[in-house]
């Protein structure tokens, strides 16, 4: 089915307003799915059958004020839209949110950005520039009882009462339907860019993002993509990718420093470095972000969160361990997050003993996508959920298995 | 005067008992403070209008020891209160006189230093400034550096969320924290987040942090830390007016350029920070900008043309570039000694700390001085001009009587401004005691409940600095709803 004939569908409750979607919510008896454009619902735990909400038309951009740094918009507003208002400001998402729409299957651009917050979805900068939960300065929303609450507001500072705002963002809306979020911009840069380091083992590529990582030029982003991934986006070996920005006499200054930094630390004469600008460069940073260099069908699609110094361990490791399996990883996060993608499909139980730090699964069938928590963890959390949803109404399962 | 709840007669009956029930808990019986001087320091905290002497005191050296000491607080019913240095300006550490202080100084130890994966792992007690003196040889740093970094703790800094002067670059506490090892009421311990980013299920670091310890007793801290830049160097750029200065901010910032600092401070405050400071602060101007931009010389060079050019067009009276790292030191030694300076002009200050939208400076600088002239107070102001955190420093004296209650009157009438041009009652203070009533100002009955139903599900007896944040009338803490002056 697609996205389109999705929204169609009859018994879709459509709410356009903060009130209309505080009643509908208060006058709900069942369960409901919350959804944006629905555009991540494959990645999920299976949920029971529900009434389906969609917050899509509660689309809007209420205040944009680049001087203050501050965008204020209702749920529904698309990614895309919202990204194309602040680039005629001057501003941007400074967490770069990916569109994982095509991932699942479906078309770009129709992220909303409430989908966007309550996945917590970070692009390439998360390392170096923070993810959804840092930029988010205030919410307003519908809990499971049909109570609109609001928490933080349009300021860059505030410490009034409890951080609401961080649970919200990665609680997948089974805490509360968003009405309207308030985030934090930031300037476009003068100038960006990108240096395409390659000649190295991929151990040295990892170490190549480390070392940039821990150097004060200030990068904003650093992946790397061993030569098949490279492959999909036109190397013809294996790279990484380390991105700058600010002031022109300030990037070229630093691209040279990063560079003879690298070529101190890893001492080859093998390595190479290209500078891209940023009209070449966009086009790959997007696909890194949107993890296009793993689209396609993979059974299972993993996403896994080792600590930078461990990702050249656990990519050798994954290789070896699932060599049969049409395996694809690489590297984003400066070495933080590692995607495997894999032709056969690789459950949980098998990534067992490995450094994968935090994994989820994207795509696939393990029943449980998100990585478990411990006891204590897990009596905490169904409690908060119980403070915000005592009757379970909001994305049952849609988390955990628990609630 | 905001009141405190009554304590609980029958757990003040039972101190003596309850003291040597604590002793037994600690390895060293020394850590538990119980009468005289030595208890007494502990009364109260940078809201030192405030004071409640504390059941006892408890040094805990081991999150073991927190554990156990949290355990035995709870199987009897026993109000606890975390404290890191007693710097907080919310009275957000101020005992009650039926519950035990648990005092994290003597966990100060930096514990693991791992610069491959940009982070550290210290114990809560240590002070803020002392993580980036750990690091500090291998060129790295932790970011957030409120003014009291000398004696205030990461414990504290966690429970507040805390910002400073450099946070317009690199965020506040909740953006430079990976990790926690928390102790919950009932004594069992929760390790929360990890090296890897957001861990899946909800934010509980986000959570805790800002929670003003209501939550749980923070033990350990797993922070970001950051390479320094090559260099970094502050200006100052005087105006003739407020509203220029405000001008010239919002066009630095629109102009794409975000320095890692621009603190503003109005004439009464340089007038106070340079007499205290003598850092060459141009008493002619009636505003002034600290700017500081950093990374390599070329880099500073380029930043600083591109600012004196913008604050060019703002007339301005001055414009100073600090030549050598001693006059960049006396710029930054009298910003944040500005507390102290108005400790040198007048016997009491009450620091206000609200936030507002940076464009509605000008608009609430003159409302401030409304609110002043009509209590008849002098107030200086000090903002985080980039992010809009305000803190007007109202000048009274505590001993004239009645001038307490006035001065809070003040106080209140300055966050409705705040509030009502869109901002908030607090961007870095936290609520503590001193804010709790101003809450409504903000937020519903509703959108409170909403919190506290958080708070019961990490502590059900409301034993955990409950007397704090959510106002009295709806406090739990507050069952009988018999009150005492603090
Ligand atoms: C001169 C001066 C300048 C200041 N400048 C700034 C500034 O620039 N920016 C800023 O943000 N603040 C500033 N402050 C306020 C204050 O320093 C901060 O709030 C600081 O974080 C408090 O740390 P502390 O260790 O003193 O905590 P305390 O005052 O001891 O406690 C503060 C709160 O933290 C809780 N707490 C303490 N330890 C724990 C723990 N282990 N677990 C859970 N909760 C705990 C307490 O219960 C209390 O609610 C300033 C204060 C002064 C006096």
């Amino acid at each position: 089915m697609t996205l389109i004939a999705d929204n169609q569908a009859a018994g879709v409750l459509r709410p356009s307003s903060a009130e209309e979607l505080r009643d509908m919510v208060a006058a709900a008896t069942g369960p409901l799915s919350i959804e944006g454009a629905g555009s991540k619902a494959a990645w999920t735990t299976s949920q029971q059958p529900s009434q389906r909400l969609s917050t899509g038309q509660m689309s809007s951009i209420d205040f944009f004020y680049p001087a203050e740094m501050v965008v204020q918009c209702g749920p529904g507003t698309r990614l895309a839209d919202l990204e194309t208002e602040l680039a005629a400001g001057g501003h941007r998402l400074a967490f770069d949110p990916p569109d994982l729409g095509p991932l699942f299957g479906k078309p770009e651009g129709q992220s909303t950005i409430a989908g966007v917050v309550a996945a917590n979805l970070a692009g390439s900068r998360r390392a170096f520039r923070g993810g959804p939960r840092d930029h988010l300065l205030g919410v307003q929303f519908v809990n499971g009882m049909g109570e609109a609450i609001k928490s933080g507001g349009r300021v860059m500072k505030n410490v009034s009462g409890y951080d609401l705002c961080k649970l919200m963002t990665g609680s997948w809306g089974t805490l509360g339907v968003l009405s309207q979020v308030t985030l934090k911009t930031a300037p476009l840069m003068e100038l960006r860019r990108s240096l395409v380091v390659s000649g190295l083992d991929e151990a040295q590529h990892l170490a190549a993002l480390i070392a940039a990582a821990r150097s004060p030029f200030d990068p904003v982003a650093a992946a790397y993509l061993p030569a098949d991934a490279a492959a999909s986006l036109g190397f013809d070996t294996a790279v990484s990718l380390i991105e700058i920005e600010g002031l022109a006499p300030s990037v070229d200054y630093r691209s040279e420093q990063l560079t003879a930094l690298l070529r101190i630390k890893l001492a080859t004469s093998a390595l190479s470095v290209a500078l891209y600008d940023q009209a070449e460069s966009a086009a790959l940073w997007q696909a890194i972000k949107s993890v296009s260099p793993l689209v396609g069908q993979p059974a299972s699609l993993w996403r896994l969160k080792p600590k930078a110094s461990q990702a050249a361990d656990l990519m050798a490791r994954l290789r070896s361990r699932f060599a049969e399996r049409g395996l694809k990883v690489y590297a984003d996060w400066g070495g933080n997050l590692v995607w495997l993608a894999s032709e056969k499909a690789i459950n949980r139980a098998e990534l067992e003993g490995l450094p994968v730090g935090v994994a989820s699964q994207v795509l696939g069938d393990d029943p449980a996508p998100f990585a478990p928590l411990s006891a204590l963890q897990s009596e905490l959390q169904a409690g908060i959920k119980r403070a915000f949803d005592p009757h379970g109404r909001l994305n049952p399962q849609r988390l955990t298995s628990e609630f | 005067m905001i009141p405190m709840p009554t304590p609980d007669a029958s757990v003040l009956a039972r101190r003596a008992e309850i003291q040597t029930a604590l002793r037994g808990l600690l390895d060293n019986p020394k850590d538990l403070i119980g009468e005289g001087l030595a208890l007494k320091v502990y009364e109260t905290d940078g809201l030192s209008a405030y004071r409640q002497v504390p059941l006892a005191v408890a040094l805990p050296r081991t999150t073991q020891d927190v554990a156990r000491i949290l355990g035995y607080c709870h199987d009897n019913g026993i109000k606890v209160i975390a404290r890191g240095s007693g710097t907080s300006l919310a009275g957000g550490a101020l005992p009650t006189q039926d519950a035990v202080v648990l005092g994290l100084s003597k966990m100060n130890q930096v514990l693991d230093i791992d610069y491959d994966n940009r982070c550290a792992r210290v114990q809560a007690g240590v002070t803020n400034i002392n993580v980036s003196n750990a690091v500090d040889r291998d060129k790295f740093f932790y970011a957030p550096d409120p003014s009291s970094q000398l004696a205030c703790t990461i414990a504290g800094n966690v429970a507040m969320n805390s910002g400073g002067a450099h946070c317009l670059k690199y965020g506040v506490t909740t953006n430079n924290l990976l990790g926690l090892t928390v102790v919950l009421m009932d004594g069992r311990t929760l390790t929360i987040g990890s090296e890897a980013m957001d861990g899946d299920g909800y934010d509980l670091l986000g959570l805790f942090t800002g929670s003003e310890g209501m939550l749980g007793v923070v033990t350990e801290v797993l922070v970001r830390i950051l390479p320094k830049p090559e260099g970094a160097r502050p200006m100052l750029v005087g105006f003739k007016s407020e509203e220029l200065a405000g001008a010239c901010v919002a066009e630095i910032i629109g102009q794409g350029i975000v320095p890692v600092a621009i603190e503003f401070m109005d004439k009464p405050a340089i007038l106070a920070c340079e007499a205290f400071a003598k850092a060459g602060y141009p008493t002619d101007a009636q505003a002034l900008l600290i700017i500081e931009v950093e990374g390599s010389l070329l880099e500073i060079e380029a930043q600083e043309a591109r600012i004196q050019e913008i604050a060019g067009h703002y007339d301005p009276v001055s414009i100073k570039l600090a030549e050598s790292a001693e006059q960049a030191e006396a710029i930054w030694r009298g910003r944040k000694s500005a507390f102290g300076a108005m400790g040198q002009i007048s016997p009491d200050y009450l620091c206000m700390d609200g936030t507002i939208p940076t464009g509605k400076l000008p608009e609430v600088l003159s409302r401030i001085k409304q609110v002043g002239e009509a209590y008849g107070f002098q107030i200086a102001n000090i903002f985080h001009a980039g992010d809009g955190n305000l803190h007007p420093l109202i000048l009274y004296n505590a001993n004239a009587p009645g001038e307490i209650d006035r001065v809070e009157a003040a106080g209140e009438d300055i966050l409705k401004v705040c509030v009502e041009v869109g901002g908030c009652i607090t961007g870095e203070h936290g609520v503590g005691i001193e804010k709790r009533d101003a809450m409504m100002l903000m937020f519903n009955e509703t959108d409170l409940e909403q919190q506290m139903r958080i708070k019961r599900v990490f502590d059900p007896l409301w034993l955990l600095n409950g007397a704090k944040v959510f106002p009295l009338d709806i406090n739990p803490a507050d069952t009988k709803g018999e009150r005492i002056a603090a």
